[in-house]
């Protein structure tokens, strides 16, 4: 078993509004060892974002804040910092890359020079000695032409040689944790292969743990270890990659599954999960997915299911997967 | 090889230049600015007669060789005056919006990117004097400090804080939610990094078109000041205080009245074609 490099224990993230308070995150564990990718999958509104802003401590200027939870680094839990001791994490402990690479880049500074003054922010080294990290950077992650691009603005690159930048510039301080928020989203598909290749061969290269967020299930089949599901604020299925993909055990997870198009298949329509993502105040009684469930009984409408262990560290929070469950209960 | 020598290197100045000097009124604008800034340096060994030489013999006269802008009620050559009046007008004007700029900006920044008491209280400070008509601020400020020039700056520096102010903080706002701004945080930057490296340079273009534009203004709120008796005293060749004396001699010596105002006008308007053009070449989204 290998070390553990992040632990989120039971990490409540809530947003306080006006009208009512919005549980985005709500009891979530999950841990990422040491050189592994964990994929965090889930809809829109599943609460995957708000995790790792939580992780990273990019909740302030809105209104959500961690109300309970331990976000365990290296052994200290982080969630009890300062706000300065945070900002000391970012970027040399754990650093993050965006969905939009075509805005995350500042528009009117030189790429080199944004690479640099990263560089020069955490590590003290003299200018000169910066921008030959800078050209090794960029160079990793095999952009062409590197010398003349160190003088070029963001606009005067594409997608994909903007995202390699923001790559460059998360790795800068050879952070432990590096969290992708759906960092290919945005780029076409042979793009999006080449930046997922690239992000495996850094992560071999480097040893940085990668926490990624998706809701891209082809995605994670390429780049992830281990997988957390997560589903209105709260982690519905986890496991190995291999036990998510092979022995599926959330109905969710398995309706995720179902509504990618299969190649070679002509289907009228797509396998969709029905419904939406319940309104977080008005969350269904029981299971949270109770009311889009194919598979929904009496007892999911009343109560809400712990884990079932499955075991080989897979989980799942459905009725379904307990021992003892009966066909006949399902009628 | 030879591909690589004609990609010309994409410089933000260069590109600046490029769209700035197909703005024609700005150039001549600019050009009327520098010759009345070199005007104002070298005004006392260029006038012909000294401010306050006075001329019995000559009185009221209108323009002639030996005056070429005529003489005043004490035979005070009027072309000389409104040389050396110059340098107290371009003083004021870019002193007064220097000052209201540099704290605009600063109330402005802290405003935009820490909401919460402090926004408050400057917004509605800024509420406060923009609810004012400019030329009564200003006098309220002349009345509370008394008259005076150094007065009327601090007077115009504070009827100019509020519009920098606003312009700086909307510009903030809009920054400070953009993505590279997320980015920079997530990579562990200081609130003052990202205020100075990233959200201060993106509202450089707007700071410096407003600075423009209200220099030409600033200079017709402290002309008007003078004129009202509450700026440059008697025997100062200041613009609008000559305009004012003049005024009792409009009917049989209108040059007393027309050259002033004309300086004044020149000058502001010159300031104002200027930060035209300049918000025209600064403007990525205006296209060429």
């Amino acid at each position: 078993m290998a070390e553990n490099v992040l632990e989120v224990r039971n990490l409540h993230t809530y947003f306080f509004a006006d009208n009512g308070t919005v549980p985005a995150v709500d009891g979530v564990d999950f841990e990422l060892q040491k050189g592994h990718t964990l994929g965090i999958v889930g809809e829109s509104g599943s609460g995957k974002s708000v995790t790792s802003l939580s992780i990273i401590g990019l909740l302030m200027g809105t209104t959500g804040r961690v109300t309970d939870g331990e976000i365990i680094l290296d052994g200290e839990d982080i969630t009890k910092y300062s706000e300065k001791q945070r900002r000391k994490l970012r970027g040399s402990k754990i650093s993050m890359i965006f969905q939009e690479p075509m805005t995350s880049l500042n528009p009117v500074m030189k790429i080199g020079k944004q690479i640099r003054e990263k560089i020069l922010q955490h590590e003290k080294i003299s200018k000169k000695e910066a921008d030959e990290e800078v050209i090794k950077l960029l160079k990793m992650t095999g952009l062409p032409r590197v010398e003349r691009m160190v003088n070029e603005y963001p606009f005067q690159l594409s997608g994909g040689q903007r995202q390699r930048v923001m790559i460059a510039l998360a790795l800068a301080c050879k952070p432990e944790i590096l969290i992708a928020d759906e960092p290919t989203t945005a780029l076409d598909v042979t793009i999006q292969a080449q930046i997922l290749d690239l992000m495996n061969t850094l992560k071999e290269e480097t040893g940085t743990s990668i926490l990624f967020i998706t809701h891209d299930l082809g995605v994670v089949a390429e780049t992830c270890d281990d997988v957390v599901v997560m589903y209105c604020g709260r982690i519905v299925e986890k496991g190995t990659v291999f036990d998510i993909f092979k022995n599926t055990a959330h109905p969710y997870t398995e309706g995720l599954f179902n509504s990618i198009p299969k190649i070679g298949v002509r289907a009228e329509e797509l396998d969709v999960i029905p419904g939406n993502v319940p309104n977080p105040k008005y969350m269904p009684k029981g299971c949270k997915f109770s009311d889009r469930c194919k598979y929904c009984f009496d007892r999911c409408l009343e109560e809400e299911p712990g884990f079932a262990d499955l075991g080989n560290g897979h989980f799942s929070r459905c009725w379904k997967n307990f021992p003892g469950y009966t066909e006949q209960e399902a009628e | 090889m030879n591909n690589e020598k004609e990609q010309i290197k994409f410089s933000r100045f260069n590109d600046f230049l490029r769209k700035f000097k197909k703005q024609k009124t700005a150039i001549a604008a600019l050009v009327v600015i520098i010759i009345l800034v070199l005007i104002a340096i070298f005004s006392y060994k260029i006038a012909p007669y000294g401010i306050n030489e006075f001329d019995y013999s000559s009185v009221l006269q209108g323009p002639s060789a030996a005056h070429w802008f005529g003489t005043d009620d004490f035979g005070r050559d009027l072309f000389s005056r409104i040389l050396c009046g110059t340098r107290i007008s371009l003083a004021v004007g870019i002193c007064a919006v220097t000052i209201g700029a540099l704290s605009g900006t600063v109330l402005g920044l802290i405003a935009g990117y820490y909401n919460g008491p402090a926004e408050s209280v400057i917004m509605r400070l800024c509420d406060v004097l923009f609810a004012f008509p400019g030329i009564v601020l200003a006098i309220a400020v002349i009345a509370v400090l008394g008259a005076g020039i150094q007065n009327v700056v601090i007077a115009v520096a504070v009827f100019s804080m509020p519009t920098f102010c606003r312009l700086v903080r909307s510009s903030v706002l809009a920054t400070k939610e953009s993505v590279y701004v997320q980015a920079e945080r997530s990579l562990g930057a200081k609130d003052s990094r990202i205020l100075f490296r990233h959200i201060l340079p993106a509202a450089f273009p707007n700071i410096i078109v407003q600075y423009t534009m209200s220099i030409g203004s600033s200079i017709m709120t402290a002309a008007s000041l003078s004129f009202l008796g509450m700026g440059a005293q008697a025997p100062t060749p200041e613009w609008g205080l000559i305009l004012s004396a003049g005024r009792d001699y409009m009917l049989n010596a209108i040059h007393l009245t027309f050259f002033p105002g004309l300086a004044i006008f020149i000058t502001v308007l010159s300031f104002n074609l200027l930060g035209d053009g300049l918000r025209d070449a600064l403007d990525p989204k205006l296209s060429e």
